[in-house]
């Protein structure tokens, strides 16, 4: 896991165009995107917001293998939602097959919605991975706070994310430790490593929370995390949004 | 008789992602249920925030506790468990053990974070579908945790079987909740509590097996940190100080 954080934060740091627009006109681009992902209907546009996507990953600078990685997961579901809705939106039989005591049934408005839902659910998934794999989280934070997130929930999201990826690591090594002395060998092994595993973790998070308000108070901390206030959109971001919102017009306007 | 060849079918699919069960994938609830799963969350949302912002005037340092205590969580869901007989493994939702330590409305906040972060930078959920998400484990399991462990302790169960109850009954409405959430997306021209009853039915053999581990796992670590760091539980007021292991 420490991987994906070195990755996002490698990916905020480079400054290809797509990267170095401002964190809030993409949140407000992803925010317009995923709401035309769910109301424009059919599965042309789902599919085309995928494809979009997927080029604009590429075009700032990810590899394709990485996107389409994390694109296996959606798709899974999405053959899952495919088929769940073959057999349960039941509009116009298509196929009626008996198989021994099984009867399969296939209907035509279930093939229809069910191809609607797996887009959309693409469509969705493509959007928020190409705003993750562009924009780094203290980006995102710091949109929400420009557009009045309640300052508890940034400041907790900031602390959480900060930590999350070091607790991975240390997990990690815990779980390799006891792996090399027998754990997790079976299930009651598996139980008992687990509960030491998560007990263990519940000390050092203890004692690493204690150190670290100390540590913050040591640099300031009175209650509140100050971080840079976004400045005035310029040009290029301006462009960015004028764009992106045409362009989503204009997918929306092909449904 | 004929029996219903869908419900099979969505069954062998499923089987070996039992974990992806837990969150609903962004676009998978149409818009007015997306917004109706979000309205349901909000009020606990917003007591929990205000919960914390509350605590947090109290005590500065509770920020960074809570910060870091939410990651501990993270991860701690983020744990791999093998379900004997399926040869699947399932993460645990956390949620329980969490709404035992910071209590129930931060636990919320806390959840909806984490599905936050797992959504955007995991591919894990969505944004959408958030509120659902949040529903299902932030709601439903956080509270389902606490009362369990509630009345576990009024019914003087000890220290193991009380967060054992807490783990079981926070996983097992995690996904009752999913169930809702899911069916309300899904339920296509069915009758929706069928639909529901169809998806728990579905997700139960691995609901029954993951609440029994997630309970095992959640008392286990009670016990754990009762036996090495009692003033940790005493500090955080889970139990009183009389019950404290002294080491």
């Amino acid at each position: 896991m420490g991987g994906v954080h070195h990755f996002i934060d490698a990916q905020g740091e480079s400054r290809r165009l797509l990267v170095a627009l401002d964190g809030r006109v993409k949140l407000l681009l992803l925010l317009a995107a995923l709401i035309v992902n769910l109301i424009a209907g059919g599965i042309r546009v789902p599919l085309a917001l995928a494809v979009l996507a997927f080029i604009l990953v590429l075009a700032a600078g990810v590899r394709a293998r990485v996107f389409l990685k994390r694109m296996a997961v959606p798709g899974v579901l999405a053959v899952v939602a495919f088929l769940s809705q073959i057999f349960w939106y039941k509009q116009g039989e298509v196929l009626n097959l008996p198989i021994w005591q099984w009867e399969v049934v296939i209907y035509s408005g279930g093939l229809l919605r069910g191809l609607e839902l797996a887009a959309r659910i693409l469509g969705g998934m493509g959007v928020l991975l190409f705003f993750s794999l562009t924009t780094p989280l203290p980006e995102l934070m710091r949109a929400a706070r420009f557009f009045h997130c309640p300052p508890v929930l940034v400041e907790l999201s900031l602390i959480m994310y900060r930590y999350i990826f070091l607790l991975l690591e240390e997990g990690g090594r815990i779980r390799s430790a006891q792996k090399s002395r027998l754990g997790f060998a079976d299930l009651r092994s598996t139980l008992r490593s687990s509960g030491i595993l998560g007990g263990m973790l519940i000390l050092r998070t203890y004692d690493r929370a204690e150190r670290s308000f100390d540590a913050m108070r040591c640099r300031g901390y009175r209650g509140a995390l100050t971080a840079v206030t976004p400045g005035e959109l310029q040009k290029r971001d301006w462009g960015g949004l004028v764009v992106g919102l045409l362009l989503l017009g204009i997918l929306f306007g092909l449904r | 008789m004929k029996k219903r060849f869908s419900v099979l079918l969505f069954l062998v699919l499923a089987a070996p992602h039992p974990a992806l069960a837990m969150h609903i994938a962004e676009g998978l609830l149409p818009l007015e249920v997306a917004v109706f799963w979000g309205a349901l969350t909000l009020p606990f949302l917003a007591f929990g925030i205000y919960s914390i912002t509350r605590k947090k005037k109290e005590s500065p340092n509770y920020m960074p506790l809570l910060g870091i205590f939410g990651a501990a969580v993270f991860v701690f869901s983020c744990l791999p468990i093998p379900i004997p007989g399926v040869g699947a493994t399932a993460h645990p939702a956390g949620t329980g053990f969490s709404a035992i330590m910071i209590g129930p409305f931060p636990t919320v906040v806390v959840a909806f974070i984490s599905l936050l972060l797992q959504g955007m930078f995991l591919a894990h959920g969505g944004l959408t579908t958030l509120g659902a998400n949040t529903f299902s484990m932030g709601v439903m399991g956080a509270f389902a945790g606490f009362f369990a462990f509630k009345f576990s302790r009024l019914f003087r169960f000890n220290l193991f079987w009380s967060g054992f109850m807490a783990g079981m009954f926070a996983n097992f409405f995690t996904y009752l909740g999913t169930s809702f959430a899911l069916a309300s997306g899904l339920h296509g021209t069915e009758p929706f509590l069928s639909e529901v009853a169809a998806l728990f039915a579905l997700l139960a053999p691995y609901t029954v097996a993951l609440a029994l581990l997630e309970g095992a796992i959640t008392g286990g670590i009670l016990v754990y940190v009762n036996k090495n760091r009692p003033d940790i539980l005493r500090k955080m007021r889970i139990l009183p100080p009389r019950e404290v292991e002294t080491k």
